[in-house]
């Protein structure tokens, strides 16, 4: 059984939503600048991908 | 010599640079227009030494995973980092297109490669046990998602509050802490000693010659195709639709937020179940996500349903593809390895930018890029199934 399994689901759930939180709420920042007016959707858009 | 750390430290410095590093790099789109206005390039030269920098990211990543593997991931990271802090500086104070692609193409491109988030994961191959590897550099790439979000509004402030050259500066002081978190990431492919002695074009021939590499190389030119492809041209075909830009955003939000979830889910699973699987399962998916939002009469609901459905197999298939290539082949050469499956990536994406605008201009529209994709995500979910799930003969671990 791997380790992950020893970390206790509680553990995985708040990293996911510490993470989770931070990255929706900073994104609603932009949609709420888009909707202002103060961002394009193609500018925001093209920020999802990490590989790009 | 080898040292020994927390687990815990080095999945956090490794989280902590991908958070740096993809937010910088997602910033640097909100200052094409600000800082060509304040000095006077037009979009051609601004766009040329972007361009530069991709090129040089792309074809430099299999480069530096070989440094990494050869002296150390550590070293690469600071090194990256420092010409990403210097090619970021020194393009603030740009004021020639000469300069400019100098500083923020070539500098920032070399920069890219050597502190990107490919060497984080060769520094988790060695230094994570296996047992946790996956779970890390799936948590890994949902902080590189995170990053991106996160230093966007960063990067606006900035730019409202002290205009673009002074705020391009700021953001790269950011990236300087990236050579201090580097330190919890040396180590080498020679450190890892249960694992056969192979030379580099040795490794390479081997590679390109074990027919499971190629198809997990394949699986993932399909991943870029598809990203490159709805990055780009999703906005202008919700507009095409006659949705507002605001609906746009909102999900890219939702994306954001999925991706997360999708990313580090995709992490633990992999550490216990197949990874090939699991990736046929993702490309699966992605087929009848984009084959029902082809299909299905588009709503607003139905929009943020797809961003929700595509956050979910986003970056999933990251540590499940990573985690393939340790399998295959170890630890030793894995910077390099997986360098190359991710310039397959990033062909794939080229293709997806390129060929949606070919399409739309010679059709008017994209439905034969949907169904193109469909096809793709098709073939990528069967070339996964054949995939040898365990360790190349000629790389077993010596039992001595």
């Amino acid at each position: 059984m791997g380790a992950e399994h020893r970390m206790k689901l509680r553990t995985h759930l708040l990293i996911v939503l510490v993470l989770g939180v931070l990255t929706f709420g900073s994104a609603a920042l932009q949609a709420a600048a888009a909707a202002g007016g103060d961002s394009s959707p193609s500018s925001t858009f093209r920020l999802v991908c990490p590989l790009h | 010599m080898t040292v020994r750390r927390s687990t815990t430290v080095v999945v956090a410095a490794g989280c902590l640079i991908a958070v740096l590093t993809y937010g910088m790099r997602a910033s640097l789109g909100l200052f094409t227009a600000p800082l060509s206005d304040v000095r006077g390039w037009d979009r051609e030269t601004f766009a040329f030494a972007i361009a530069i920098q991709n090129l040089l990211w792309g074809i430099g990543q299999p480069f530096a995973g070989a440094i990494a593997d050869r002296y150390g991931s550590g070293r690469v990271l600071a090194g990256g980092g420092l010409l990403y802090v210097a090619g970021g500086v020194l393009m603030a104070s740009s004021t020639s297109g000469a300069a400019l692609t100098l500083s923020g193409g070539v500098l920032l491109g070399l920069g890219l490669s050597g502190a990107s988030f490919l060497v984080v994961i060769a520094a988790f191959s060695r230094l994570v046990p296996p047992d946790r590897r996956s779970w890390a550099i799936g948590l890994a790439t949902a902080s590189g998602s995170l990053g991106q979000f996160l230093f966007a509004p960063l990067g606006q402030a900035f730019l409202s509050e002290y205009g673009a050259v002074t705020a391009l500066v700021l953001l790269s002081g950011f990236v300087a802490l990236v050579p201090l978190l580097a330190i919890a990431l040396t180590g080498r492919g020679d450190d890892v000693s249960d694992e056969p002695e192979v030379s580099t074009v040795a490794a390479i021939r081997g590679a390109l010659s074990h027919p499971s590499y190629l198809m997990l190389t394949c699986g993932f030119f399909v991943c870029g195709f598809h990203i490159g492809f709805i990055t780009t041209h999703l906005p202008p075909y919700l507009t095409d639709l006659g949705f507002s830009g605001s609906l746009a955003a909102w999900s890219l939000a939702l994306i954001g937020l999925f991706n997360v979830i999708g990313a580090y889910s995709a992490g633990l699973l992999g550490g216990v179940h197949s990874k090939r699987l699991l990736l046929s399962g993702i490309y699966l998916s992605r087929a009848v996500v984009f084959a029902l939002f082809v299909l299905i009469p588009t709503t607003p609901f139905i929009v943020l349903l797809f961003a929700a459905a595509m956050g979910l197999l986003w970056l999933s298939t990251v540590p499940l593809t990573s985690g393939l290539v340790a399998v295959m082949f170890g630890t030793r050469h894995v910077g390099m390895l997986f360098g190359f499956v991710f310039l397959s990536h990033q062909i794939g994406a080229f293709l997806g930018v390129w060929l949606g605008g070919v399409v739309y201009e010679a059709t008017g529209a994209y439905d034969l890029m949907w169904w193109l994709s469909i096809a793709l995500a098709l073939a990528a979910a069967t070339v996964h199934l054949p995939i040898s799930e365990r360790r190349a003969p000629e790389w077993a671990p010596s039992t001595a």
